[in-house]
Formats: C-alpha cells, structure tokens, sequence
C-alpha cells in the first residue's frame, strides 16, 4: 500500500488521546449514534444500507492503518464468526416461522435482520480487534514504574493478564491458517473430489461439521496454554532485571 | 491482592478469560423473540471455577463473557456480567477443594448452570422490562421471551456442566498453578 496515504492511530501520542480517537470511531456500534438519527422503522433496507456504509468505513480506516494483510487476517475471523452467528440463526427463525405459519413477509423481515446483524459483525470485531492491538501490552510492560513497593505486584499482574489476552487474540486469528495448513482434506477443494460424494448426506456435513469444530476449539486451547510458561517466565526475568538495575 | 496468587495462576485466569470470551464469540445460535444468543463460552467459566476456586471462577465470568457480549449483543452487558460472574464464583465455591469426588464436582457445576438459566430468566423478565420502562436500551425482553429462551439456556448450562467437568478431570491431577 502507498505509504502516503497510510494513517498512525496506533502511534497518536498521548495515549488517552488514542483512545479517544477509537472511541468516536467505535460510537455508532456501541451506541448506535449517530446511526439512529437516521433509521427509519418503514424502510429497514435503509437501515442496512447505512450499516453497510459504516461497516466499509471501518475496512478502510483499518486498511490505511495495517495494510491488506492485517485486514484480511481480521475479517477472515470476523466473517468465521458472523457467518455461524447469522445462518444458524437465519435458519432457527425460518424454521420456527414455518412451523407458526408465518407470512412471506415476515420470513423476509427475518432474513433483512440477519442481515443487519451479519453486517454488524463484520464491522465491529475487526474493529474491536483493531482497537486492543492499538495499544501495545510490551511499550506497558517496559514502561511500568516498579520502583515503588506501593501497588507493585498488582501492576506486574495487571501486565501479564494484559499479556495473556492479547496473545489469546493473536492465537485466534493465526489458528485460522494453522488450521487450514493442518486440515486440507476438511476444507480445501482441490482435496475434496471423494469426499463429496460421501458427504450427500447430511449426517455427513454434521460429522464434518463437529470435527471441524472440536479441532478448532482443542487447538485453541492448547495454543493458547502452551505459551503461559514462557509469558511467565519473561515477566519474571523483566521484573528480575528491573531490580538489579 | 493475596500473596499466594502466584503470576502463573494470574496467567492462566487470563487465558480462561480470553478463551471463554472466544467460546462466547465464537458459537453464537441467536435466539428469536429476545434478540439472545445461545453459547458455549461458560465451559471456561465452570473450568476456572472448578479447576481454580471461587474468585478466580468470578473474574472469568465476569469479563469474559461480558466483552464477547460487547460484540454485537451490548443490551446484555449487565446481566451476562452479573450472571456469569456470580456462575463461576458459586462453582468455585462448590467445588474447589481438593480431594472431593467428581459427584460434587457435577453438582458444583449443575448449581452453576441452574445460576445461569434462572438468572437469565429474572433479568429477562422482570428486570430488563422494569428498566427499559427508564431507558430504552434496556427494553428488548419481556415475559414469554424469557420463557421461550428458557430452553436454549438449559441447553447452554448442559454443555457447561458436561464441557467444564469433562476438560477439569485431566487437570484434576495436575498441580494448580498457585502450588
């Protein structure tokens, strides 16, 4: 990408003033304001059409700020989660709409809030996770005054919970590629050819899908604690050079 | 802070936090009628609660949860916070002594899952609906939401139950990490 167009959130100095920025940015989903000054009850076509202007608004202040491959890294998580959120979801409703008899339009009221929801969360996890690695965990560790005895270990644990989310985040966006490097006959098409035959029925996709979903959350789990040793230990040994110093 | 809560126990707090707001992000079935969601996310919760005692089960089920709700589904921020946190503090308190069998273990959880499905319910039902009649943001639930969503969270406090004790048997024999 062009470096003169490229933005430094993560660099703006002071800190609260970081934050600020993200917060006014972060406004219409946490509040839905200004969003709402502009939603119409009638016309919820509109109202996706605004949360989809949104939604790309965020894409591209994400993409001047971290490049393509940051971005796809995040909505690659992003479109994982609101896909499951919002099929599952668009297929419960349906489901229970034809059972009570519901009319065509409101099967269609359904789909359109699905919709919204779907494009909700496109828009607001890679910004949330746009938002936590704006604020680097190692600049706060290597900033913490430990001189004073007065809320010392508090500080030093604060830091290394800190630590320990994010690497939890880092964890998860990277688990995606893992997972696809690790299990190409599960997902890739070019592996596919004899197992789609074999997967007609829908027992099979059900199969397919619970192992897909216990591998992911078993990786996750260990990823995530195999790290705690040495995110410990590194803690230590900042503290032990501080106090040697 | 007490001086037996080592950095290693701080990390591993951590990490169930992380990963029980992933749970919670990560499968989400919405619920129609209350705008809810169905999630596994308080597997971690009963884990911490079980595997670590009473605060740290309270600190995982107080955050982690409550960021993955800040994720699409704000409204629920208050009772998901309240709810969960008092989950994992209730399992902890239960279940955190070494040597019980693994009886007391299920009926640690069981009262955690109970937490779960009965609280939703209270919120929903009576404290959403008196407080939205203040501020609007609250006003997404009433009486028969509650009632139809009773279900799915009796379904979500069986995969807590069964998931939490399932992953705290291979840590039952393993040293804490405050020892």
């Amino acid at each position: 990408m062009n470096k003169k167009y490229q933005l430094h959130v993560a660099k703006v100095k002071p800190v609260w003033l970081r934050f600020l920025i993200l917060v006014i940015i972060g406004l219409p989903p946490i509040t839905g304001w200004p969003l709402t000054l502009f939603a119409t009850a009638k016309d919820p076509l509109h109202n996706l059409f605004m949360w989809l202007s949104y939604g790309c608004f965020i894409w591209l202040f994400i993409l001047l700020n971290t490049g393509f491959k940051k971005l796809l890294s995040y909505l690659s998580f992003a479109f994982l989660l609101a896909l499951i959120t919002c099929l599952v979801g668009a297929g419960i409703r349906n489901l229970i709409g034809f059972i009570q008899g519901a009319s065509r339009q409101d099967m269609t009221l359904v789909s359109i809030r699905m919709l919204s929801l779907f494009i909700c969360m496109v828009s607001v996890i890679p910004y949330s996770l746009f938002f936590i690695n704006c604020f680097s965990v190692s600049s706060f560790i290597s900033r913490l005054d430990f001189s004073t005895v007065k809320n010392h270990r508090t500080k030093i644990h604060l830091a290394l919970a800190l630590r320990v989310f994010q690497h939890v985040g880092d964890v998860t966006i990277s688990l995606l590629d893992v997972w696809r490097e690790e299990n190409p006959k599960m997902i890739s098409p070019r592996f596919s050819d004899e197992l789609w035959e074999s997967r007609l029925s829908p027992l099979a996709w059900l199969n397919w899908m619970r192992n897909s979903a216990v591998t992911w959350c078993l990786a996750m789990i260990m990823h995530t604690f195999e790290a705690i040793p040495y995110l410990t230990e590194e803690m230590k040994n900042i503290i032990n050079f501080r106090e040697n110093r | 802070m007490s001086n037996n809560w080592t950095l290693g126990k701080t990390a591993v707090v951590a990490a169930l936090t992380g990963l029980s707001a992933l749970g919670t992000m990560i499968i989400r079935v919405p619920i129609p009628v209350t705008n809810g969601y169905f999630n596994i996310g308080d597997v971690f919760v009963v884990l911490a609660g079980l595997w670590l005692g009473p605060v740290p089960g309270l600190i995982v089920g107080l955050v982690g949860p409550t960021v993955a709700d800040a994720v699409g589904f704000p409204q629920f921020i208050l009772a998901t916070a309240i709810i969960k946190g008092l989950e994992g503090f209730v399992v902890g308190l239960i279940g955190r002594h070494r040597g019980i069998g693994v009886g007391r273990r299920v009926i640690a959880a069981s009262v955690g899952g109970f937490i779960i499905v009965a609280g939703y319910f209270l919120f929903e039902a009576y404290i959403y609906p008196y407080l939205g009649s203040y501020v609007p943001f609250f006003k997404v639930t009433d009486i028969g939401g509650a009632i139809v969503e009773v279900p799915a969270n009796i379904a979500q406090a069986v995969i807590a139950v069964a998931g939490g004790v399932a992953l705290w048997r291979p840590l039952a024999g393993s040293a804490r990490p405050d020892e």
